[in-house]
């Protein structure tokens, strides 16, 4: 009786707090939004069934993971409120028993998570059968698929997060304890579990295990071993390690239980945290009673000057900096942050240095680039973390005087609110300038492990505090400024939680420019060779942009902040225009004059100085040139037999000029009337033939052109195509700088054209739209993904053997590399050139030559080749029979036999794909 | 019905020995337990209500062993604590309710009828739908004293009630402690001595964690009748005084300093005989001229 009315009292408590159903509320948006924008259908390029088993497991799964950091709140309110009030004596002399009042609470907070993760299930179905999505991919309706994933994965998540959290937050005392029972479990889930199975640290089967919520057990269950079918049709059930790791987990809740059960009393609390628990016995014995009763002469307290000034203001900031720091550092999640973390990445950089087995030097560069950065928005592995615990910490530096009562004696005091909200912020800042450094100190220390001695520290400062660092800052103020303007603990994290995901999913939700999406832009990139390869610039423009609406940010929080008893909006907003004086204005349209001065600029480089294409528009794009050129695929070109190019490069001043020509035969039995040319993206290109020609297209926006030939050209015949092609600097786009297909980047160091960089003859059909979705929307036929092994791609097949010359010139110091052979070099006014023939089919690839080929006739189709090459210490044997080409696009191509054909096996180094064609003798 | 305290001592991790030997028999009835700021007062209510426990000692309420039989004694406990808060969100009404069922009145028809009867006796009948977030300190107290009474305790410990309420409040609050303590032992904790002497028919003094004397009020005071000696001096004559006599309290009186000295025969000129009063016992017990180190029984 009693134990129900625990459980009804805090059930009816917390239902009528707005936090739960705010969780409830997100869970449905993100599953609905998960369900029908379908991450993770890009694998799915066949039909597909929105609301398959698979599908609503999947979605529930990941929902499970938001919903990790989106709820702690429910059992840490239910564990932790009646220390947090001061309400526990009266509860405590109550005649309740432990097993009541501890389980009552308990079964509230696991029902009110239950309940929440029910909002999966119900954007799930919302997604399915509401409005707005095509009916053709809706399968029948399944009440057993949704039971299946709510029973089944959400239920036990559900009774081990709540366990977890409860136990944190009663042992603490404090509710927002129970975040940090939840950061645990998440980070044990996603990237511990990850990192140890695909490192295979362990076995497979011990990795799964490590995943208290059981989502990669799930995941790597459904995803590797389920096909394409299965994952349409197959109801989801608990199999195999997926049971195993369930039942371990839950029992691992259950003995948690127990040992809370056991170890907690109803008894007085005093205030011991783990740190002073440890140095109780270095302390001196504490006197609290009073000395001598009585007499005690006067006491003269000596009369300190106070001054109000400036300087003050700024000792004051630097002393709650420090009160604050030190408070957030000892945290428990800040020795998670500053140590545990830290040590982690030790762990995984000595596990992963290598690549395809290949042990790596722990040069500076790849240890700081490829581990220990990374994009604040790529929630996709274990960097995920600090993100979190930014919002973590920015919520309990915000609420630390109102948690300890002393709110309102630090509210009396002469401060202004922008000392307060500065010191709080450079405590974060500080707090992740140390997170900095102890990933430095991570670094140095797998150099020192690995008996690497060549630190760069200067390149760790460099690239970790001037890089990764102001990202890290940018995204505290942002979650400062939300914890200060929501002014509740719980629904802050939520909302600053919410903000983070909205910024690392924007794309998925339409908004791509940079100058939308909080501390986006470009990203940086470094390598030895290239150096940053001018991608500082559009980093730094727009951070600069982004710090100026940072400012702004600052701005806002310190009007806002919470001074007093006042915590309604309304009266907030008034009190925020009181504070409104000359330097907030000032400092406000300085901001203001930031950000249009920025922004303009911004936006002049991305918008005017570069085309601007959004993703949908770029599907557009390929849609409309599959629908408007498809027609052409196939239809008889001429091919090439040699190219000429004369390329220019000057790379410190960011330009090149292609001059080239390539000189083409119609191989074909019928005369060729049109030469269809697909010009470089982004660069000028002219083009003129060696005969009468006329424009008949010239279609820029899709990238294809017709040339009508005055003659056709007849079989046999040939012609020579000529085309120049200028890069030129053209500042920065919403991406950077393009790193493929020309309008690259012209770089001081390190410039790489590829075969897109030059003009294509015919109808390319790798711009085609792969996903089925899209070339559903779009009215596109069905794309056969995988061609059966013996279609033969006659453009490939019938291609005969050409030849490459080319003269490249850069400046003086840099070397220029091109495929085949090299004739010879030569420096004029201080350019370096190199004539390079190559006998290899037209395409501009790195070279390596190709030893040991041997072809064989294969009974009725075609050729079998083998051919052994070295790459490195390796060595690898292929082969390619019936001329079927691996190409990473799609063709659809009858087979047939040609006569007379032999097979080159030709590997690519830069495009790490094998190639396989016929040629003709 | 009787509350038996054995050489009860606890010493806190910090090294703070809270406690040290308390040995006290507490009758039904108004009992005060008197001292300062630190002198574990509050150790000895937290761990009467059970939510400490002493390191040493018996606690006895008739027969339950209060340290052992925790969950016996709850269920005839009223505890007010010095501290205490309440949920912000919910109104005194339903948050009495709640209460009410923890201690066991599980019936919807009597737990309203008691409710009503606490809220009223309490004077927070009018307010009783308002959220507790917005209470003032005085009736956040008399909310507590509401909690307290659930049930009809027998064992009613009260932790410095009246620190922090109005002349009017306190004077109700006091009242509402004597209807209470006819067949309960009620322990009144407090610094205030006039609470003691109003409503206690027996006290103890506590100071450093030592009971300096137990006694009733009134023989206490008896027994120092003839010895409190007053004299009104200047400030600056003050050490002099003291050095001189025995002086036990000192307070202004219009800017001017008046001093109680306790001696048994007449200290001087410029004293007058003082009529004593329970704050001249404390300030004497406290001083160590009666009753220090063992409680001290004086025969009524």
């Amino acid at each position: 009786m009693k134990l129900w009315e625990i459980f009804r009292f805090e059930l009816a408590y917390q239902m009528r707090r707005p936090w739960a159903w705010f969780a409830f509320a997100v869970l449905v948006v993100f599953a609905f939004q998960s369900t029908r924008v379908a991450i993770i259908l890009a694998t799915l390029p066949q039909d597909f069934i929105l609301n398959s088993p698979f599908i609503i497991a999947a979605v529930t799964v990941f929902s499970c993971q938001i919903w990790l950091l989106l709820a702690p709140a429910v059992a840490g309110e239910a564990a932790a409120r009646d220390v947090q009030t001061g309400m526990y004596p009266l509860v405590y002399a109550s005649p309740v028993s432990k097993a009541q009042y501890l389980g009552g609470r308990f079964l509230a907070a696991f029902v009110l998570h239950a309940l929440i993760l029910l909002g999966v299930q119900v954007g799930s179905l919302l997604a399915a059968f509401a409005p707005g999505v095509n009916p053709e991919i809706i399968g029948p309706f399944r009440p057993a698929a949704y039971l299946a994933a709510y029973g089944q994965i959400a239920l036990p998540n559900a009774l081990i997060a709540a366990t977890f959290q409860f136990a944190a937050a009663l042992l603490a005392g404090r509710p927002m304890a129970a975040y940090v029972g939840s950061f645990a479990l998440f980070f044990l889930s996603y990237p511990v579990t990850v990192f140890v199975y695909l490192s295979r640290m362990a076995r497979p089967e011990i990795a799964l295990l490590t995943d208290p919520i059981g989502i990669f057990a799930i995941m790597n269950e459904m995803m590797t071993k389920w096909t394409i079918v299965e994952k349409n049709v197959r109801m989801f059930a608990l199999e195999g390690p997926m049971i195993t790791n369930r039942l371990l987990w839950m029992g691992i809740s259950l003995l948690t239980l127990a040992s809370v059960y056991l170890r907690f009393r109803f008894a007085h609390r005093t205030a011991n945290d783990l740190l002073s628990r440890v140095l109780r016995r270095f302390s001196r014995r504490a006197r609290t009673q009073d000395t001598a009763v009585g007499a005690a002469a006067p006491l003269a307290v000596p009369d300190a000057r106070q001054s109000f000034g400036f300087a003050t203001q700024l000792r004051q900031v630097l002393a709650i900096t420090r009160s604050s720091f030190g408070m957030v550092a000892k945290s428990p999640a800040g020795i998670f942050l500053l140590l545990a973390f830290p040590m982690m990445l030790v762990v995984v950089m000595l596990v992963e240095l290598q690549q395809w087995g290949v042990p790596l030097l722990p040069r500076t560069v790849e240890l700081v680039t490829r581990h220990l950065t990374a994009p604040l928005t790529s929630p996709m592995n274990y960097w995920v973390m600090v993100p979190v615990l930014i919002i973590f910490f920015a919520g309990e530096l915000v609420w630390q005087e109102r948690d300890a009562r002393l709110n309102e004696n630090v509210d009396a005091a002469p401060v202004p609110e922008w000392v307060i909200v500065a010191g709080k912020y450079m405590a974060l800042a500080l707090m992740l300038a140390a997170l900095t450094a102890m990933l430095t100190v991570a670094g140095i220390l797998v150099q020192l492990i690995m008996g690497f001695h060549d630190f760069q520290i200067g390149l760790y400062i460099r690239l970790l505090f001037g890089f990764q660092l102001p990202e890290y800052l940018l995204f505290a103020m942002l979650a400062v400024a939300i914890q200060v303007v929501v002014n509740q603990k719980y629904l802050g994290q939520l909302v600053a939680l919410i903000a983070y995901l909205l910024l690392a999913f924007s794309s998925f939700l339409g908004v791509h420019h940079n100058l939308l999406v909080y501390s986006g832009g470009p990203s940086w990139s470094f390598t030895e060779m290239r150096g940053f390869g001018g991608s500082v610039d559009g980093w730094l423009w727009f951070k600069l942009y982004w710090a100026a609406w940072a400012l702004l940010l600052a701005v806002a929080a310190r009007l806002l902040w919470v001074r007093g008893r006042e915590p309604g909006l309304g009266t907030r907003v008034q009190v925020a225009r009181l504070r409104f004086n000359r330097a907030t204005a000032g400092i406000a349209a300085l901001a203001a004059v930031l950000i249009l001065s920025l922004g303009g600029f911004i936006f002049y480089n991305t918008n005017v100085l570069n085309e601007y294409i959004t993703d949908d528009e770029m599907v557009r794009r390929r849609a409309d040139y599959e629908r408007t050129y498809g027609k052409y695929e196939g239809i008889p070109q001429p091919e090439r037999t040699a190219t000429r190019l004369r390329v220019d490069i000057h790379p410190e001043r960011g330009m090149a000029t292609m001059r080239g020509s390539y000189r083409m035969v119609n191989r074909h039995a019928v005369p060729i009337a049109a030469v269809h040319v697909e010009p470089v993206f982004y660069v000028e290109t002219r083009v003129s033939f060696d005969r009468p020609s006329r424009r008949v297209v010239a279609d820029d926006r899709l990238g294809h052109h017709i040339y009508a030939l005055a003659q056709p050209l007849q079989p046999g015949d040939s012609l020579t195509l000529s085309f120049e092609v200028e890069f030129e600097p053209n500042g920065f786009s919403n991406t950077g700088l393009r790193k493929n297909g020309a309008g690259q980047a012209i770089i001081r160091n390190g410039t790489y054209f590829r075969d897109s960089a030059l003009p294509y003859i015919g109808y390319s059909p790798g711009r085609e739209l792969i996903s089925a979705e899209d070339r559903r929307k779009y009215g596109l036929p069905r794309q056969v993904t995988l061609p059966p092994p013996d279609d033969i791609d006659l453009s490939v097949a019938t291609s005969a053997p050409a030849t490459f010359d080319a003269v490249v010139s850069t400046s003086a110091g840099q070397v220029a590399v091109a495929p085949g052979e090299l004739r010879r070099s030569w420096t004029e006014g201080g350019a370096a050139t190199s004539i390079t023939p190559a006998t290899f089919p037209s395409a501009a690839c790195s070279s390596s030559s190709q030893p040991g080929t041997r072809c064989t006739a294969n009974s009725g189709r075609g050729w079998t080749c083998r051919s052994t090459f070295t790459r490195g210490t390796r060595r690898s044997s292929s082969g390619c029979s019936a001329a079927y080409g691996r190409r990473w696009t799609t063709t659809r191509r009858s087979s047939g036999r040609i006569p007379g054909s032999s097979c080159r096996w030709w590997s690519s180094p830069a495009t790490s794909s094998g190639w396989a064609w016929m040629e003709a003798a | 019905m009787e509350l038996q305290i054995r050489g009860v001592s606890k010493t806190y991790p910090n090294g703070v020995q809270a406690l040290r030997n308390v040995m006290l028999t507490i009758p039904a009835g108004m009992y005060g337990l008197l001292g300062p700021n630190g002198a574990g007062k509050s150790t000895l209510m937290r761990t009467l209500a059970t939510l400490q426990e002493p390191d040493t000692g018996t606690i006895h309420l008739g027969d339950i062993d209060v340290v052992r039989q925790k969950e016996a004694v709850r269920q005839t406990l009223g505890y007010l604590p010095q501290e205490f808060g309440v949920y912000p969100k919910v109104s005194a009404e339903y948050l009495l309710h709640h209460f009410a069922i923890l201690k066991g009145i599980a019936t919807r028809k009597a737990r309203c009828e008691v409710v009503e009867a606490l809220l009223r006796q309490t004077n927070l009948w009018e307010v009783r739908k308002q959220k507790l977030g917005g209470y003032s300190g005085g009736m956040r107290q008399r909310f507590g004293v509401a909690v307290a009474l659930l049930g009809n305790p027998r064992l009613l410990i009260v932790d410095e009630p009246t620190a922090g309420l109005d002349p009017a409040e306190r004077v109700r609050f006091l009242n509402l402690l004597s209807e209470v303590g006819e067949n309960s032992v009620v322990i009144l904790s407090t610094h205030i001595v006039e609470d003691v002497s109003e409503l206690c028919t027996r006290m103890a003094i506590i100071d450093r964690g030592e009971i300096l004397l137990a006694a009733e009020p009134l023989a206490a005071i008896e027994a120092m009748r003839g010895k409190i000696w007053r004299r009104v001096i200047e400030k600056s004559a003050l050490p002099e005084v003291e050095r001189a006599h025995a002086v036990i309290s000192t307070k202004l009186l219009a800017g001017r300093t008046v001093v109680h000295v306790y001696s048994d025969t007449a200290p001087g000129p410029g004293f007058e005989p003082a009529e004593p009063d329970l704050e001249d016992g404390y300030f004497t017990t406290m001083a160590g001229r009666i009753g220090r180190r063992e409680a001290v029984e004086v025969a009524p």
